[in-house]
Protein backbone atom coordinates (compact mmCIF):
# COMPACT_ATOMS: atom_id res chain seq x y z
CA UNK A 1 0.00 0.00 0.00
CA UNK A 2 2.85 2.36 0.85
CA UNK A 3 4.46 1.58 -2.48
CA UNK A 4 1.20 2.27 -4.28
CA UNK A 5 0.93 5.54 -2.45
CA UNK A 6 4.53 6.33 -3.34
CA UNK A 7 3.86 5.59 -6.99
CA UNK A 8 0.69 7.63 -6.91
CA UNK A 9 2.51 10.59 -5.37
CA UNK A 10 5.29 10.35 -7.93
CA UNK A 11 2.71 10.20 -10.68
CA UNK A 12 0.92 13.28 -9.38
CA UNK A 13 4.16 15.24 -8.96
CA UNK A 14 5.43 14.28 -12.41
CA UNK A 15 2.03 15.04 -13.91
CA UNK A 16 1.89 18.51 -12.38
CA UNK A 17 5.54 19.15 -13.24
CA UNK A 18 4.91 18.14 -16.82
CA UNK A 19 2.00 20.55 -16.97
CA UNK A 20 4.29 23.33 -15.82
CA UNK A 21 7.20 22.52 -18.10
CA UNK A 22 5.42 21.36 -21.23
CA UNK A 23 4.83 24.77 -22.70
CA UNK A 24 8.35 26.03 -22.13
CA UNK A 25 9.82 22.84 -23.64
CA UNK A 26 7.64 23.07 -26.69
CA UNK A 27 8.76 26.63 -27.13
CA UNK A 28 12.40 25.46 -27.04
CA UNK A 29 12.06 23.44 -30.23
CA UNK A 30 10.65 20.33 -31.87
CA UNK A 31 13.38 17.94 -30.66
CA UNK A 32 12.92 18.61 -26.98
CA UNK A 33 9.29 17.47 -26.87
CA UNK A 34 9.89 13.76 -27.80
CA UNK A 35 12.83 13.72 -25.41
CA UNK A 36 10.62 15.07 -22.67
CA UNK A 37 7.97 12.39 -23.33
CA UNK A 38 10.68 9.69 -23.17
CA UNK A 39 11.90 11.17 -19.90
CA UNK A 40 8.39 11.11 -18.42
CA UNK A 41 7.91 7.44 -19.41
CA UNK A 42 11.27 6.55 -17.87
CA UNK A 43 10.44 8.36 -14.65
CA UNK A 44 7.08 6.61 -14.41
CA UNK A 45 8.73 3.20 -14.81
CA UNK A 46 11.45 3.82 -12.23
CA UNK A 47 9.19 3.39 -9.18
CA UNK A 48 8.00 0.06 -10.60
CA UNK A 49 11.59 -1.16 -10.82
CA UNK A 50 12.30 -0.04 -7.28
CA UNK A 51 9.10 -1.69 -6.05
CA UNK A 52 10.24 -5.05 -7.45
CA UNK A 53 13.59 -4.62 -5.77
CA UNK A 54 11.94 -3.94 -2.43
CA UNK A 55 9.71 -7.02 -2.54
CA UNK A 56 12.82 -9.24 -2.63
CA UNK A 57 14.10 -7.85 0.68
CA UNK A 58 11.56 -9.61 2.86
CA UNK A 59 13.79 -9.95 5.92
CA UNK A 60 14.23 -6.20 6.27
CA UNK A 61 12.29 -4.71 9.20
CA UNK A 62 9.43 -2.45 8.26
CA UNK A 63 9.98 0.99 9.74
CA UNK A 64 6.89 3.06 10.25
CA UNK A 65 6.82 6.53 11.62
CA UNK A 66 4.09 7.69 13.95
CA UNK A 67 3.24 11.12 15.18
CA UNK A 68 4.73 10.38 18.57
CA UNK A 69 8.22 9.69 17.35
CA UNK A 70 10.79 12.43 17.20
CA UNK A 71 12.63 12.41 13.93
CA UNK A 72 14.21 14.86 11.54
CA UNK A 73 12.01 17.87 10.79
CA UNK A 74 9.84 17.30 13.85
CA UNK A 75 7.81 20.38 14.72
CA UNK A 76 9.12 22.41 17.63
CA UNK A 77 5.66 22.34 19.23
CA UNK A 78 5.76 18.58 19.12
CA UNK A 79 9.21 18.25 20.60
CA UNK A 80 8.93 21.04 23.18
CA UNK A 81 5.24 21.56 24.08
CA UNK A 82 4.40 17.84 24.03
CA UNK A 83 7.52 16.93 25.99
CA UNK A 84 6.96 19.46 28.79
CA UNK A 85 3.22 18.78 28.97
CA UNK A 86 3.98 15.11 29.58
CA UNK A 87 6.65 16.03 32.11
CA UNK A 88 4.12 18.11 34.08
CA UNK A 89 1.53 15.34 34.02
CA UNK A 90 -0.80 16.74 31.35
CA UNK A 91 -0.12 14.71 28.20
CA UNK A 92 -1.87 15.80 25.01
CA UNK A 93 -4.83 13.78 23.85
CA UNK A 94 -6.79 13.34 20.63
CA UNK A 95 -8.46 16.41 19.23
CA UNK A 96 -12.26 16.34 19.14
CA UNK A 97 -12.15 16.52 15.36
CA UNK A 98 -9.19 14.41 14.33
CA UNK A 99 -8.20 14.98 10.73
CA UNK A 100 -4.74 13.50 11.28
CA UNK A 101 -5.65 10.19 9.69
CA UNK A 102 -4.00 8.94 6.55
CA UNK A 103 -4.00 11.50 3.79
CA UNK A 104 -6.98 13.37 5.20
CA UNK A 105 -4.71 15.93 6.87
CA UNK A 106 -2.84 16.41 3.60
CA UNK A 107 -6.15 17.07 1.90
CA UNK A 108 -7.28 19.54 4.55
CA UNK A 109 -3.92 21.34 4.48
CA UNK A 110 -3.96 21.56 0.71
CA UNK A 111 -7.55 22.81 0.70
CA UNK A 112 -6.69 25.36 3.39
CA UNK A 113 -3.64 26.50 1.42
CA UNK A 114 -5.66 26.89 -1.77
CA UNK A 115 -8.49 28.78 -0.07
CA UNK A 116 -6.07 30.94 1.95
CA UNK A 117 -4.02 31.68 -1.16
CA UNK A 118 -7.13 32.61 -3.12
CA UNK A 119 -8.35 34.98 -0.40
CA UNK A 120 -4.93 36.62 -0.13
CA UNK A 121 -4.55 36.93 -3.91
CA UNK A 122 -8.06 38.27 -4.46
CA UNK A 123 -7.79 40.89 -1.71
CA UNK A 124 -4.21 41.91 -2.55
CA UNK A 125 -5.34 42.61 -6.11
CA UNK A 126 -8.29 44.59 -4.82
CA UNK A 127 -6.20 46.61 -2.37
CA UNK A 128 -2.97 47.22 -4.23
CA UNK A 129 -3.62 46.88 -7.95
CA UNK A 130 -7.19 47.99 -8.70
CA UNK A 131 -7.81 51.68 -9.15
CA UNK A 132 -10.15 53.24 -6.61
CA UNK B 1 -27.22 28.28 0.24
CA UNK B 2 -28.88 25.91 2.72
CA UNK B 3 -27.82 22.96 0.53
CA UNK B 4 -24.18 24.05 0.72
CA UNK B 5 -24.46 24.39 4.48
CA UNK B 6 -25.93 20.88 4.70
CA UNK B 7 -23.09 19.43 2.58
CA UNK B 8 -20.52 21.15 4.80
CA UNK B 9 -22.32 19.96 7.93
CA UNK B 10 -22.20 16.36 6.67
CA UNK B 11 -18.47 16.66 5.87
CA UNK B 12 -17.73 18.12 9.29
CA UNK B 13 -19.76 15.38 10.95
CA UNK B 14 -17.71 12.76 9.10
CA UNK B 15 -14.56 14.43 10.42
CA UNK B 16 -15.73 13.68 13.96
CA UNK B 17 -13.67 10.53 14.10
CA UNK B 18 -11.02 9.78 16.65
CA UNK B 19 -7.89 7.66 16.29
CA UNK B 20 -5.88 5.77 18.84
CA UNK B 21 -2.76 7.86 18.43
CA UNK B 22 -2.39 11.01 20.42
CA UNK B 23 -1.80 13.95 18.16
CA UNK B 24 0.97 16.32 19.08
CA UNK B 25 0.60 19.42 17.05
CA UNK B 26 1.40 23.04 17.07
CA UNK B 27 0.33 25.49 19.78
CA UNK B 28 -1.06 23.99 22.95
CA UNK B 29 -2.83 20.78 22.10
CA UNK B 30 -6.08 19.39 23.42
CA UNK B 31 -5.87 17.99 26.93
CA UNK B 32 -2.76 19.83 28.11
CA UNK B 33 -4.53 22.55 30.08
CA UNK B 34 -6.55 21.59 33.18
CA UNK B 35 -10.18 22.86 33.37
CA UNK B 36 -9.41 25.81 35.69
CA UNK B 37 -6.86 27.19 33.24
CA UNK B 38 -9.14 26.50 30.27
CA UNK B 39 -11.81 28.71 31.88
CA UNK B 40 -9.27 31.34 32.95
CA UNK B 41 -7.73 31.73 29.49
CA UNK B 42 -11.15 31.89 27.84
CA UNK B 43 -12.19 34.57 30.32
CA UNK B 44 -9.02 36.53 29.55
CA UNK B 45 -9.32 36.18 25.77
CA UNK B 46 -13.02 36.83 25.16
CA UNK B 47 -13.10 40.58 26.05
CA UNK B 48 -10.25 41.20 23.59
CA UNK B 49 -12.15 39.33 20.85
CA UNK B 50 -15.30 41.34 21.63
CA UNK B 51 -13.41 44.65 21.43
CA UNK B 52 -11.86 43.41 18.16
CA UNK B 53 -15.35 42.89 16.64
CA UNK B 54 -16.33 46.41 17.75
CA UNK B 55 -13.16 47.88 16.18
CA UNK B 56 -13.83 46.11 12.84
CA UNK B 57 -17.38 47.51 12.75
CA UNK B 58 -16.12 51.02 13.51
CA UNK B 59 -13.11 51.04 11.18
CA UNK B 60 -14.89 49.60 8.14
CA UNK B 61 -17.03 52.76 8.06
CA UNK B 62 -13.96 54.99 8.23
CA UNK B 63 -11.81 53.21 5.66
CA UNK B 64 -13.30 51.47 2.59
CA UNK B 65 -10.31 49.15 2.09
CA UNK B 66 -10.31 48.01 5.70
CA UNK B 67 -12.42 44.85 5.22
CA UNK B 68 -10.31 43.52 2.28
CA UNK B 69 -7.27 44.24 4.45
CA UNK B 70 -8.79 42.23 7.32
CA UNK B 71 -9.50 39.39 4.88
CA UNK B 72 -5.96 39.42 3.50
CA UNK B 73 -4.27 39.56 6.86
CA UNK B 74 -6.67 37.03 8.36
CA UNK B 75 -5.78 34.55 5.65
CA UNK B 76 -2.10 35.45 6.04
CA UNK B 77 -2.17 34.84 9.82
CA UNK B 78 -3.96 31.54 9.24
CA UNK B 79 -1.40 30.40 6.64
CA UNK B 80 1.60 31.73 8.64
CA UNK B 81 0.56 29.99 11.84
CA UNK B 82 0.16 26.57 10.25
CA UNK B 83 3.14 26.77 7.95
CA UNK B 84 5.99 24.58 9.25
CA UNK B 85 9.24 26.10 8.06
CA UNK B 86 12.31 23.83 8.11
CA UNK B 87 15.08 25.35 10.22
CA UNK B 88 18.44 23.87 11.15
CA UNK B 89 19.29 24.96 14.68
CA UNK B 90 20.74 23.53 17.89
CA UNK B 91 18.17 20.72 17.92
CA UNK B 92 19.20 19.68 14.43
CA UNK B 93 16.69 19.54 11.62
CA UNK B 94 13.32 20.71 12.86
CA UNK B 95 10.35 22.71 11.73
CA UNK B 96 8.72 25.66 13.32
CA UNK B 97 6.00 28.09 12.38
CA UNK B 98 5.81 31.88 12.46
CA UNK B 99 2.78 33.64 13.96
CA UNK B 100 1.96 36.59 11.72
CA UNK B 101 0.25 38.51 14.51
CA UNK B 102 2.97 41.17 14.58
CA UNK B 103 2.18 42.06 10.98
CA UNK B 104 -1.60 42.02 11.53
CA UNK B 105 -1.27 44.10 14.72
CA UNK B 106 0.57 46.85 12.82
CA UNK B 107 -1.81 46.96 9.87
CA UNK B 108 -5.13 46.23 11.61
CA UNK B 109 -4.56 47.34 15.18
CA UNK B 110 -3.91 45.02 18.13
CA UNK B 111 -7.55 44.30 19.03
CA UNK B 112 -8.55 43.35 15.48
CA UNK B 113 -5.38 41.28 15.29
CA UNK B 114 -6.58 39.32 18.35
CA UNK B 115 -9.89 38.68 16.57
CA UNK B 116 -8.11 37.56 13.40
CA UNK B 117 -5.84 35.24 15.40
CA UNK B 118 -8.84 33.81 17.26
CA UNK B 119 -10.61 32.97 13.98
CA UNK B 120 -7.44 31.43 12.52
CA UNK B 121 -6.89 29.33 15.66
CA UNK B 122 -10.53 28.22 15.72
CA UNK B 123 -10.34 27.02 12.10
CA UNK B 124 -7.06 25.21 12.82
CA UNK B 125 -8.54 23.53 15.89
CA UNK B 126 -11.67 22.49 14.00
CA UNK B 127 -10.21 21.19 10.76
CA UNK B 128 -6.43 20.88 10.90
CA UNK B 129 -6.04 18.94 14.17
CA UNK B 130 -3.78 21.77 15.33
CA UNK B 131 -4.22 23.42 18.68
CA UNK B 132 -7.45 22.46 20.39
CA UNK B 133 -10.94 23.63 21.25
CA UNK B 134 -10.41 23.50 25.02
CA UNK B 135 -7.02 25.19 24.66
CA UNK B 136 -8.34 27.85 22.28
CA UNK B 137 -8.42 30.50 25.01
CA UNK B 138 -4.82 29.76 25.96
CA UNK B 139 -3.69 29.88 22.36
CA UNK B 140 -5.57 33.16 21.78
CA UNK B 141 -3.80 34.57 24.85
CA UNK B 142 -0.32 33.62 23.64
CA UNK B 143 -0.57 34.13 19.89
CA UNK B 144 -3.39 36.66 19.74
CA UNK B 145 -3.09 38.90 22.77
CA UNK B 146 0.60 38.72 23.66
CA UNK B 147 1.74 38.42 20.03
CA UNK B 148 -0.39 41.30 18.77
CA UNK B 149 0.14 43.78 21.60
CA UNK B 150 3.88 43.13 21.91
CA UNK B 151 4.32 43.52 18.14
CA UNK B 152 2.25 46.70 18.08
CA UNK B 153 4.13 48.32 20.96
CA UNK B 154 7.49 47.22 19.53
CA UNK B 155 6.54 48.96 16.27
CA UNK B 156 5.51 52.14 18.08
CA UNK B 157 8.68 52.17 20.20
CA UNK B 158 10.82 51.61 17.09
CA UNK B 159 9.02 54.51 15.40
CA UNK B 160 9.73 56.72 18.41
CA UNK B 161 13.39 55.75 18.09
CA UNK B 162 13.14 56.95 14.46
CA UNK B 163 14.16 53.66 12.94
CA UNK B 164 13.42 53.08 9.26
CA UNK B 165 10.14 51.42 8.25
CA UNK B 166 11.82 48.09 7.54
CA UNK B 167 13.47 47.94 10.96
CA UNK B 168 10.24 48.97 12.70
CA UNK B 169 8.51 46.03 10.97
CA UNK B 170 11.44 43.75 11.71
CA UNK B 171 11.31 44.50 15.43
CA UNK B 172 7.52 44.12 15.53
CA UNK B 173 7.65 40.72 13.82
CA UNK B 174 10.51 39.47 15.95
CA UNK B 175 9.12 40.69 19.28
CA UNK B 176 5.62 39.34 18.56
CA UNK B 177 7.10 35.92 17.81
CA UNK B 178 9.17 35.97 21.00
CA UNK B 179 6.21 37.02 23.14
CA UNK B 180 3.95 34.40 21.58
CA UNK B 181 6.33 31.69 22.71
CA UNK B 182 6.79 33.42 26.05
CA UNK B 183 3.00 33.15 26.45
CA UNK B 184 3.08 29.46 25.61
CA UNK B 185 5.92 28.99 28.11
CA UNK B 186 3.92 30.80 30.82
CA UNK B 187 0.86 28.62 30.17
CA UNK B 188 2.96 25.46 30.39
CA UNK B 189 4.90 26.80 33.37
CA UNK B 190 1.64 27.36 35.26
CA UNK B 191 1.05 23.61 35.16
CA UNK B 192 3.72 23.08 37.84
CA UNK B 193 1.85 25.19 40.41
CA UNK B 194 0.55 22.90 43.12
CA UNK B 195 2.95 20.16 42.13
CA UNK B 196 5.91 21.46 44.07
CA UNK B 197 7.67 23.05 41.11
CA UNK B 198 8.76 26.61 40.55
CA UNK B 199 6.67 28.52 38.01
CA UNK B 200 9.43 30.96 37.08
CA UNK B 201 12.02 28.23 36.71
CA UNK B 202 9.72 26.10 34.54
CA UNK B 203 8.72 29.06 32.36
CA UNK B 204 12.32 30.14 31.91
CA UNK B 205 13.38 26.60 31.07
CA UNK B 206 10.67 26.12 28.42
CA UNK B 207 11.24 29.56 26.90
CA UNK B 208 14.99 28.91 26.83
CA UNK B 209 14.44 25.62 25.01
CA UNK B 210 12.15 27.35 22.49
CA UNK B 211 14.72 30.03 21.77
CA UNK B 212 17.74 27.78 21.61
CA UNK B 213 15.98 25.54 19.13
CA UNK B 214 14.44 26.56 15.82
CA UNK B 215 12.19 29.34 17.14
CA UNK B 216 15.18 31.55 17.92
CA UNK B 217 16.13 31.53 14.24
CA UNK B 218 12.58 31.75 13.00
CA UNK B 219 11.74 34.92 14.93
CA UNK B 220 14.47 36.67 12.88
CA UNK B 221 12.93 35.30 9.68
CA UNK B 222 9.50 36.55 10.73
CA UNK B 223 10.97 39.98 11.48
CA UNK B 224 12.49 40.18 7.99
CA UNK B 225 9.23 39.11 6.34
CA UNK B 226 7.18 41.70 8.25
CA UNK B 227 9.76 44.38 7.41
CA UNK B 228 9.57 43.61 3.70
CA UNK B 229 5.74 43.52 3.74
CA UNK B 230 5.62 46.99 5.30
CA UNK B 231 8.08 48.33 2.72
CA UNK B 232 5.94 46.76 -0.03
CA UNK B 233 2.76 48.36 1.31
CA UNK B 234 4.50 51.73 1.60
CA UNK B 235 5.89 51.58 -1.93
CA UNK B 236 2.68 50.29 -3.50
CA UNK B 237 0.03 52.18 -1.58
CA UNK B 238 1.31 54.57 1.10
CA UNK B 239 -2.24 55.86 1.58
CA UNK B 240 -3.08 52.70 3.54
CA UNK B 241 -0.36 53.39 6.08
CA UNK B 242 -1.49 57.01 6.27
CA UNK B 243 -5.11 55.99 6.89
CA UNK B 244 -4.00 53.57 9.57
CA UNK B 245 -1.94 56.28 11.25
CA UNK B 246 1.32 54.42 10.78
CA UNK B 247 2.93 57.30 8.89
CA UNK B 248 2.21 60.96 9.41
CA UNK B 249 2.18 62.43 5.91
CA UNK B 250 2.43 60.47 2.65
CA UNK B 251 3.88 63.47 0.79
CA UNK B 252 6.93 63.37 3.05
CA UNK B 253 9.21 60.45 2.15
CA UNK B 254 9.57 57.86 4.88
CA UNK B 255 12.93 56.31 5.53
CA UNK B 256 12.72 52.67 4.43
Amino acid sequence: MIQNLFRYKIFVSVFSLSGLTLRSLRLCGGQSFPLFVAFIILVLFLPVLFAEENTEKKDMPVVTQTNNEESAWTGIDVSVVGKYAEKYGRPPRDPYINTDQGDLLLFVFTAAGVIGGFIIGFNVRKIFYEKE
Amino acid sequence: MSRTVTVFAVIFFLLFISSENAVYAMHITEGILPPKWVITWFAVAMPFVGIGIYHVKRKKRQMPLYLPLVGTLGAAVFVFSCFPIPVIALNGMATSHPCGTGMSAILLGPFVSVLVAAIALLIQALFLAHGGLTTLGGNIFSMGILGSFSGYFAFKIAQRCRLSLFWCGFLAGMVSDLFTYLGTSIELGLLVIGKGGSFIKATAEIFGVFMMTSQGVLCLVEGIVVGFILVFVYKRKPGILLHLGLIKDDTKPVQI
